[in-house]
């Protein structure tokens, strides 16, 4: 091991200062050629298909049934619709609080469990397998299951009950214990009235309350449920890549396991993190599914998401136009977070 | 000596605490398990959501029976399209990534963020255009049109899990293989393709799942019900104004099977210290 | 190095092995051929239990008729066929429209028929003499400039109040032939005293609302005044709207308090188990009390609901033809042979609703489908927004929206204006 250090060491310096040799540009031209292919089919199923809805975006009365391609008289008549519809306002606070949520839970689940399971002997396999379960499932029907879990009258609200947790709760605070769960239409912690303070005009474009709708949480605990041993296997694959020395070092420095972890696994964990958020943001902010099959839009749109809303918009309603604004409008806010986020990441791994 | 004697104890008792933590988790994860197993063993009028944490009275196979017959003709649909989709995405995907973290070209990180960020695109909103275009190339209807789409939507996926995968593999090997004078495709096929056992375990859970789970392209691209993937089917089961939940969850378990299975096999890939082990 | 060298060769097995599933895919016989005449696709949206049960039946006969065709069965499930409703539209993008295809009356047809995507059955019912043997207000909905573009298989009434006859005697409520509104307030308020719900609901798919207030704005403003409403006539911030949300208020205040989390088919299975006195909900809901072990007219009973006697609101079921097909004398043998009575009738048996024919002899059904086929011969036949048939799409959406939001917020005033602003969009 140290030999190969060395020696690789050695080389290092002798290639740093080839580098930008005919040999290198000869390399660098066959990644690229062998990356074009990639590039033309992303470029034709992705960005081509992306402009076709841009079209529909700013067309009049496009359908699949007419194909009517017209524009509208203004370029943005349609997004000025869109920004100015309550439900969609709410299902974009929901969607961003909800993939905030679950990336933050299923990552911190998911990391806790790769540490444990990693560092366990025997039934490490099992314990694997049974976290790994529920990313097995389809999500239409786990949605159901959720669904009736979360349902005050019958589902988890009993279990409750039983255990004793009601009863504990109702002595001690003097009130029971009946959470509405998924349909419980409060927003709790709403801002508007704070907004309505300092920017009076906006108050008037806000018709959603801007706050976090209670029936959501059911929803990330179910999605958290299903996304958290994913999480396991991403941590457990970028804990395999980590050699044993250092992390036998991390333990037995004497500086405690939690410096240990801090000072030395998780520096190494980083690109393993970057993947999880960058992956699981992604099956968050798409979900369907779930949504589709647990809650629908919920209570007062409690629960609707862009995805619902395009969904209904396009496919019941025949607003292509609208659907495909809301689309673009998806693909915007998100390439606003993530670009400036993987451009500073790949900034420092470069340095 | 004296360090080993002192922290035995703290040893044995970190080990049962990690076993409870392990079991406690194990437990929640399964909770929602257990309301799917028993109702798919009750018979239909008790399996729905009153009375949903009661063991059934009777044990009912009817559900499963009913399941299998009306989803099993789908399964070697979704075989046939999940495992060359899972692999050449995820191959494609480990040759992207070694090229976009190992040999570097010019606007390689844009290129990669321009694919990345496409994807954020609802899926919903380029089903017509997707219809419309494998239409034209005469794939739309088939299974390698639908093997295709999901390869091409893995892509960028499958890049950034190998991509950060590479990152962690210290740029020395490519350039010791490099003086020896290896090319770029022996480079990748004598070192990073064999160290890459972890990375393709990731991605092939990744990517068997979702295609295996994917309800809307099979739906979309393949009209055809004998061919459609298992997923249609098992959505079929509840049907617009009738549903049997008992053969509705003994559906989701049995399409489930395949995914455990897959999960399992690969599980014998997280071999501890693989990459430590193949430095030497 | 062992290690390096298993974990290499396993990946080269999985390679191989995956290239050549995938080679053996690209081998297998392909779909998606269209003018062959010896084949017929059928698109419903009837995939499970007793839906399902009953299209094969149609199929049977079909076959046995026509043993040389071979009926392609695309079924897709979704409520109110919205998963249909997405591989319908990108197939007819992608010119790829199924042959033959389930949809609903009215609007809905419409949509299609306006774009020229049907063909004109005009002169099939010419010939077969199925202008006489449907209602008038039936063929009015399947009409579109003057063109009859639908064969109606299957017609369900929504405005329909069940009543769960045990939990009624234990209460001391008694329900006749017909409820007035005030007798529905003394049988809720009977329940509540007596400890049970009033009122079943479960508005998770917001469709059994939907119903719900349509019924009340009937109740409310008649049959003409309901044409008007939906025809544009009448603007919808009339007080009769109004009004009618305070009574579907009513309802939901009186409804199991988790009744957002529930499916229809739940409500029903509830008030099926003795949950509830009162369940307003279409009538797919008989089969699901049957399902549920539940007698009728013993175990239960309905009504229309208060004010609504005499019309039916309907969601029916229709069966349309391609334009795009070439040859269409399968498509036509199948359409001719699921509105024959017989078929109708067969197909009824096990689906639970009721032939939309008027010459069927109905003898042979459940007494709740004879009291309904009975209603059906006088009634005006009312178009539901619920379903889209009274008006186009983005309306039905709107009234969604509307309603979602109306249960959150209470505001009458909310959901009047912003259904004017999409009669008026």
């Amino acid at each position: 091991m140290a030999d190969t250090a060395t020696s690789l060491g050695v080389r290092r310096s002798s290639i740093r200062r080839a580098s930008g040799s005919r040999l290198h540009r000869g390399r660098r031209t066959l990644a690229a050629a062998l990356f074009a292919p990639t590039l033309l089919v992303v470029g034709i199923f992705v960005y081509g298909f992306i402009a076709f809805t841009l079209r529909v975006s700013v067309s009049k009365d496009y359908n699949p049934l007419n194909r009517d391609l017209t524009a509208t008289p203004g370029l943005l008549d349609n997004y000025a619709e869109l920004m100015a519809t309550p439900r969609f306002q709410a299902s974009l606070r929901n969607i961003i609080i909800f993939t905030i949520a679950v990336l933050v839970v299923s990552v911190v689940v998911g990391m806790v469990l790769a540490l444990i399971v990693d560092k366990t002997v025997r039934a490490s396999g099992l314990f694997r397998s049974i976290y790994l379960l529920p990313y097995a499932l389809s999500f239409i029907v786990t949605g159901v299951v959720w669904r009736w879990i979360f349902t005050p009258e019958t589902g988890i609200n009993l279990l409750l009950q039983a255990s004793g947790v009601s009863g504990l709760y109702q002595s001690v605070t003097g009130e029971p214990l009946k959470p509405g769960w998924i349909t419980d239409p409060t927003v709790a912690g709403s801002v508007n009235d704070l907004i309505a303070a300092v920017f009076p005009g906006a108050a008037d474009f806000l018709q959603a309350q801007l706050g976090i709708p209670l029936a959501l949480i059911p929803v990330v605990v179910a999605a958290s449920w299903q996304l958290s041993g994913f999480a396991m296997a991403m941590f457990l694959a970028g804990l395999g890549g980590i050699p044993e020395e250092i992390k036998e070092a991390s333990r037995v420095d004497g500086a405690g396991a939690w410096r240990g972890f801090w000072n030395i696994t998780f520096p190494l964990l980083r690109p393993t993190i970057v993947i999880a958020l960058v992956l699981l943001g992604h099956v968050a902010l798409k979900s369907f599914d779930l949504f589709y099959a647990m809650v629908g839009s919920g209570p007062g749109f409690a629960t609707d998401i862009p995805g619902i809303f395009v969904y209904d918009q396009m496919f019941r309603a025949l607003n292509y136009n609208i659907g495909a604004a809301a689309s673009i409008v998806m693909l915007v806010l998100v390439s606003v977070v993530v670009v400036p986020y993987l451009a500073r990441t790949y900034a420092r791994e470069d340095a | 000596m004296s360090a080993i004697v002192t922290r035995a104890p703290r040893r044995v008792g970190g080990a049962i605490a990690r076993y409870v933590i392990l079991a406690l988790f194990a437990l929640a994860f399964l909770l929602p398990l257990y309301v799917m197993v028993t109702a798919s063993l009750k018979p239909a009028r008790d399996a729905g959501i009153d009375g949903m944490w009661l063991l059934p009275q009777v044990i009912d196979f009817s559900g499963l029976a009913t399941a299998w017959e009306r989803i099993s003709p789908n399964m070697l649909n979704s075989v046939v399209l999940v495992i060359p989709a899972t692999i050449i995405s995820s191959m494609i995907g480990s040759i992207n990534g070694f090229l976009l973290s190992k040999i570097r070209f010019r606007w390689s990180n844009v290129a990669f963020v321009v694919i990345l960020v496409g994807m954020y695109i609802p899926f919903q909103a380029i089903l017509v255009p997707l219809v419309q275009f494998l239409q034209s190339v005469g794939l739309y209807g088939t299974m390698p049109g639908l093997i295709l789409t999901h390869v091409i939507y893995g892509l960028p996926i499958t890049t950034l899990i190998f991509r950060n995968y590479y990152v962690g593999i210290p740029n020395e090997l490519v350039e010791a293989a490099s003086i020896d004078g290896a090319g770029v495709v022996r480079t990748y096929l004598s070192i990073f393709l064999p160290l890459s056992a972890p990375g393709f375990v990731v991605c092939a859970i990744f990517q068997f799942t979702n295609i295996w789970n994917d309800f809307l392209f099979g739906l979309v691209v393949i009209p055809s019900s004998t061919l459609q993937p298992v997923t249609v089917a098992l959505n079929n089961l509840s049907g617009t104004t009738s549903v049997d939940w008992n053969v509705v969850m003994a559906g989701a378990l049995i399409a489930a099977v395949p995914t455990l299975i897959a999960y399992i096999f690969l599980g014998r890939f997280f071999v501890k210290g693989l990459i430590a082990g193949s430095y030497r | 190095m062992r290690t390096k060298n298993t974990a290499r060769r396993r990946l080269a097995a999985i390679v191989a092995g995956g290239v050549s599933l995938a080679l053996l895919a690209a081998c297998a016989p392909t779909g998606g051929d269209g003018g062959d005449s010896s084949k017929l696709e059928v698109f419903s949206y009837l995939t499970s239990g007793s839906e399902a049960d009953a299209l094969n039946a149609v199929f049977d006969e079909f076959r046995s008729q026509y043993p040389d065709v071979s009926v392609e069965n695309g079924a897709v499930s979704g409520g109110g066929g919205s998963n249909a409703a997405q591989v319908l539209q990108s197939r007819i993008a992608g010119n790829d429209a199924p042959d033959v295809w389930q949809a609903h009356p009215g609007a809905n047809l419409a949509t299609y028929a306006n774009e020229g995507l049907l063909k004109d059955l005009t002169p099939l019912f010419e010939e077969e003499g199925w202008k006489d043997v449907y209602p008038k207000d039936v063929i009015d909905s399947l009409t579109v400039d003057g063109k009859i573009y639908g064969v109606p298989f299957g017609i369900n009434q929504m405005n329909v109040v069940w009543w769960n006859k045990n939990v009624a005697a234990k209460l001391g409520v008694e329900v006749g032939d017909t409820l007035s509104w005030d007798d529905f307030q003394k049988g809720v308020a009977a329940a509540k005293a007596g400890g049970v719900d009033p009122i079943c609901l479960g508005d998770k798919d917001p469709f059994t609302t939907g119903e719900i207030v349509e019924s009340a704005i009937i109740s409310h403003l008649g049959a003409d005044g309901w044409r008007e409403l939906t025809s544009g006539k009448l603007s919808w911030d009339d007080d009769a709207v109004v009004d009618a949300l305070k009574d579907y208020q009513y309802i939901v205040d009186n409804a199991n308090s988790d009744h957002t989390a529930l499916t229809w088919d739940q409500s029903a299975g509830r008030f099926a188990d003795g949950g509830c006195l009162f369940l307003p909900l279409v009538d797919s809901a008989y089969g699901e009390f049957l399902k549920a072990g539940a007698k009728d007219g013993t175990d239960f009973g309905w009504v229309y609901y208060p004010g609504t006697e005499g019309n039916i609101l309907n969601v029916s079921d229709v069966w349309v033809i391609s334009s795009a097909l070439k040859d269409t004398t399968n498509a036509e043998d199948f359409v001719k042979v699921a509105g024959s009575t017989e078929v109708q009738l067969a197909y009824q048996k096990i689906k639970g609703q009721i032939p939309p024919r008027l010459d069927a002899d109905v003898s042979s059904l459940g007494a709740y489908q004879q009291q309904f086929a009975e209603a059906y011969k006088s009634a005006q036949i009312l178009q539901s927004l619920t379903f889209g048939q009274s008006n186009p799409p983005a309306m039905q959406q709107a009234f969604y929206d509307a309603i979602t939001q109306f249960n959150a917020s209470g505001d009458t005033s909310q959901f009047t204006a912003s259904m004017v602003a999409a009669a008026n969009g």
